[in-house]
């Protein structure tokens, strides 16, 4: 084998088989080890196999971040200009009123709200505001560039919705999610429903692009792009 | 989404930049068997994620000639142990995935590599850590370590004889 492939023991090391793996390396830089290992050979076999898990889910943040985000964006509403376009409004459910749906982009450094095709980047922290008239049940939710569901809010209760309001203003939900780095445009939709739904039942339609029964929908749509 | 084929790394032409996007599809497959050897898998998610972030925040350590999958390696590596500085973890820690199919064979850790896992681990330096584990874990020469680590192979040397010495003496004084 080349310098620096081989373990002490005399099999590859994990890193060299990753190398050849990812193309870095040839099976010559092995000399004829993987011809005749058999014990290396199902190593690499492993590597080969090895599925990476579907990365849908966001980690949520600490409590203390999520208060620093809504105490963040209490400010930035204060700011905005008027008018600002950042909820696309769609069909369904009418609340008296008006049902809003805001979106919030905490860089580490400045809040922003979103406004609808809004720049952001891999781990940037999104915040929500809802404002629900009338009391509903509510259920935020994000669909990436591969189309995976992921949960937003509530973010216990197993994928079920949570009763709001009624509100008399755009008000944080208290949760708040961290975009992880695929990239993208990602949707994110808040749903007020008259009844319990639960993420399962719904994701079909919220991949459709389309309104659950029963439930009214605002969607916000982010670009997500390396930095 | 399966993110498991592992394909050839560009990099833009005329560029020593990385292409993060490009990184993160060809790559992912390593960071996380990386993490797998560290933590459960119903942990790795999210170390996977926040190693990715710190990929992000670290591109300006990425020399262009250098290869993607070692620089990633000791990203994860490092990252892996600073989250692991808890003593009980450790132990836990690799033993816990001695068994991945892609790390086979695992020897079973002589009674300096103990000394290391169950003693020593807490009261070394960062650097000196990572290159203990590439040695007694990962089981890599010093050559190998000093071109992961981009340190010389006699720092390497000089600092892994140290330990193995204090180690020998620590099991030696441990036995009855």
């Amino acid at each position: 084998m080349s310098p620096g492939v081989s373990r002490r023991d005399g099999h590859a090391t994990d890193l060299a088989l990753e190398r050849l793996h990812a193309g870095e390396l040839t099976a010559a830089d092995f000399g004829d080890h993987l011809d005749t290992c058999a014990v290396c050979q199902g190593r690499l076999r492993a590597l080969g196999a090895f599925e990476v898990p579907a990365l849908a889910r966001r980690p949520r943040l600490a409590p203390w971040m999520a208060a620093g985000l809504a105490a963040a964006a209490a400010v930035v509403l204060l700011l905005r200009s008027p008018g600002d376009p950042a909820v696309v409004p769609d069909a369904g459910l009418r609340l008296k009123g008006g049902f809003a749906f805001e979106v919030f982009v905490h860089d580490g450094a400045t809040e922003r709200r979103a406004g609808d095709g809004e720049a952001v980047h891999p781990g940037d922290r999104l915040g929500f505001r809802v404002h629900a008239p009338e009391a509903r049940q509510v259920l935020i939710a994000g669909i990436d560039a591969q189309d995976d569901v992921y949960l937003c809010f509530p973010q216990q209760g197993g994928g079920a919705s949570r009763p709001f309001g009624p509100t008399t203003a755009p008000t944080d939900v208290g949760e708040a999610v961290r975009l992880d780095a695929r990239l993208g445009t990602e949707r994110l939709v808040a749903l007020a429903c008259e009844a319990p739904v639960r993420l399962a039942d719904v994701e079909g339609a919220l991949r459709a692009d389309a309104t659950p029964p029963g439930c009214a929908r605002r969607v916000v749509r982010v670009v997500k792009a390396a930095p | 989404m399966i993110l498991g084929a592992l394909l050839r790394f560009v990099r833009p032409a005329a560029s020593d930049t990385l292409d993060f996007a490009t990184l993160y599809t060809r790559h992912a497959g390593l960071v996380h068997r990386r993490v797998r050897r560290f933590f459960p898998a119903e942990d790795s998610e999210e170390h996977v994620h926040a190693i990715f972030l710190r990929a992000l925040e670290k591109q300006a350590t990425w020399r262009g000639e250098a290869s993607p999958t070692t620089w990633l390696y000791q990203l994860a590596t490092r990252y892996c142990l600073n989250r692991l500085r808890d003593r009980a973890r450790q132990r836990e820690a690799l033993a816990i995935n001695a068994e991945l199919p892609w790390l086979l064979p695992a020897e079973a850790p002589d009674a300096a590599a103990r000394v290391f896992l169950e003693e020593l681990w807490a009261t070394l330096d960062e650097e000196t850590t990572l290159m203990a584990t590439y040695y007694f874990v990962d089981g890599m020469t010093h050559e190998e370590i000093a071109r992961v680590t981009g340190v010389s192979r006699r720092t390497v040397g000089n600092r892994l004889e140290a330990l193995q010495a204090t180690a020998r003496q620590a099991a030696g004084e441990a036995s009855p």
